[in-house]
């Protein structure tokens, strides 16, 4: 079974195509993603770290326990195809069928519990291939990856997801480096039917995308495989006083279209600074081409 | 979406329970039904300027109707997209088979097209322009 893959906030998960993410959990947040088909949800994964390891197997059986007790009709199996060390239950429900599933990720010390939700029966081979999927990112990677809603972003080590907003056929994702701050802010953008609303030559669209007041110091066109992009580099006041210091904000706007999934990507860099130099931080990636090779870094 | 949670369904003892596919799945097998009595007119750059006519409410008569403004019509103009999403209701199709089509001809996901129908079909909905007419309740069950 062919799985698409979702990475969000260390985790990676596969999920058929047609299970979609309707619902991600925001900095500070115990980890959550919720997966939906086009009529409700399908797949929900939790993770929270743990202070002790804690004995899954008997948590498993109180739970099998207390729901045979709590309503008779709810029938309880245990999930023989859960692929180790996944363990789990199924069980029916007057609204239809849910499985449990948990394992314990001991490096990272994080618990991952899944949830399954059929209105018929349970798919055990969609199960187990999720299940399998289920991965975490370590904690000493140089990038972290985040893949959801079609954009697959390697962001900085220490670098988090702060805001993520989606509009009709615009998925935007912005980037705070550790604790917060504003100053290499990172943002990146997926933008739908180019088609329809880009009617001028990209390099004057992505001119208009700057903020307001800004000046532009340089523009080009880059050479970065598989697509070229257009590049701005331009610079804004941040106060008068730190205008006086001679520091302003400098930033650099990078944007390409990409053919083969027509889509339009925008990626932005920020920083404080005296001068005119600014590059892309390492470890920063953008894959397009459906994850099948294109990248600008 | 945002970066937000927003707490799943849970039963009395806090377990999930699945939820109920209340709106999405009638939604999805409706059917748009256009105005009948609505008149269209192509714009450039594949607008569509619509006619609606308006019923004249029963309180507007003399001296009321001399005084306040009264329309027979609304006229809304649609861009190409809205054109497009009218071009669809052609009265047969579902709203999930007009997300489908959308999507198919724009290159978006399913989620992507039906985010952006049914906001739409909500918009034609209120000026008048659609009414969306419900299907039995039979659904194939996954």
């Amino acid at each position: 079974m062919e799985l698409e893959r979702t990475c969000w906030r260390g985790l990676a998960v596969g999920h058929p195509r047609d299970w979609e993410l309707s619902l991600a959990s925001g900095a500070d947040e115990p980890g959550r993603c919720s997966f939906s088909d086009r009529y409700q949800e399908r797949l929900r994964v939790e993770w929270h770290v743990l202070q002790r390891v804690p004995d899954l197997d008997g948590m498993l059986h109180k739970y099998r326990h207390r729901m045979e007790k709590k309503d008779s009709d709810v029938v309880v199996h245990e999930m023989p195809h859960a692929p180790e060390p996944w363990v789990g239950v199924t069980r029916r429900t007057p609204e239809g069928w849910i499985t449990n599933a948990g394992r314990l990720f001991r490096q990272r010390r994080w618990l991952v519990e899944v949830t399954f939700l059929w209105s018929g029966g349970p798919d055990a081979g969609t199960e187990a291939a999720v299940l399998e999927s289920i991965d975490t990112e370590s904690e000493d990677v140089p990038a972290r990856r985040w893949h959801a809603l079609g954009l697959r972003v390697a962001a900085p080590r220490g670098y988090d997801l702060a805001t993520a907003s989606t509009q009709v056929g615009r998925v935007r994702w912005e980037f705070l480096p550790p604790r917060g701050e504003r100053d290499g802010a990172i943002t990146v953008e997926r933008l739908a039917m180019p088609d329809m609303w880009l009617k001028r030559p990209l390099r004057d669209w992505l001119a208009g995308e700057l903020p307001p007041h800004a000046r532009t110091v340089r523009q080009d066109a880059v050479a970065c495989a598989p697509h070229g992009a257009e590049q701005i580099i331009s610079t804004s006041r941040i106060t008068p006083l730190l205008s006086l210091l001679g520091i302003r904000r400098l930033r650099v706007d990078r944007a390409w279209r990409c053919p083969i999934e027509d889509r339009i990507y925008h990626m932005s860099y920020a920083v404080r600074s005296r001068g005119e130099l600014i590059e892309l931080p390492d470890g920063l990636e953008v894959q397009c081409c459906g994850g099948r090779g294109g990248r600008q870094e | 979406m945002t970066a937000r949670t927003q707490r799943p369904p849970t039963g009395p003892a806090g377990a999930p329970r699945p939820p109920k596919e209340l709106v999405t799945r009638d939604y999805l097998k409706a059917v748009p039904q256009r105005n009948e009595a609505m008149q269209t007119e192509s714009r450039p750059r594949g607008a569509l300027l619509v006619t609606v006519p308006m019923r004249k409410p029963a309180w507007m008569v003399p001296p009321l109707s001399w005084i306040l403004p009264y329309s027979s019509s609304r006229r809304v103009e649609l861009d190409a997209l809205g054109a497009e999403v009218i071009g669809l209701c052609d009265g047969k199709r579902s709203v999930e088979s007009i997300i489908e089509a959308f999507a198919q001809r724009h290159r978006l996901s399913f989620r992507e097209g039906q985010l952006a129908v049914t906001q739409f079909l909500k918009l034609l909905t209120a000026r008048g322009i659609v009414a969306i007419v419900g299907r039995s309740k039979e659904s194939p069950k996954r």
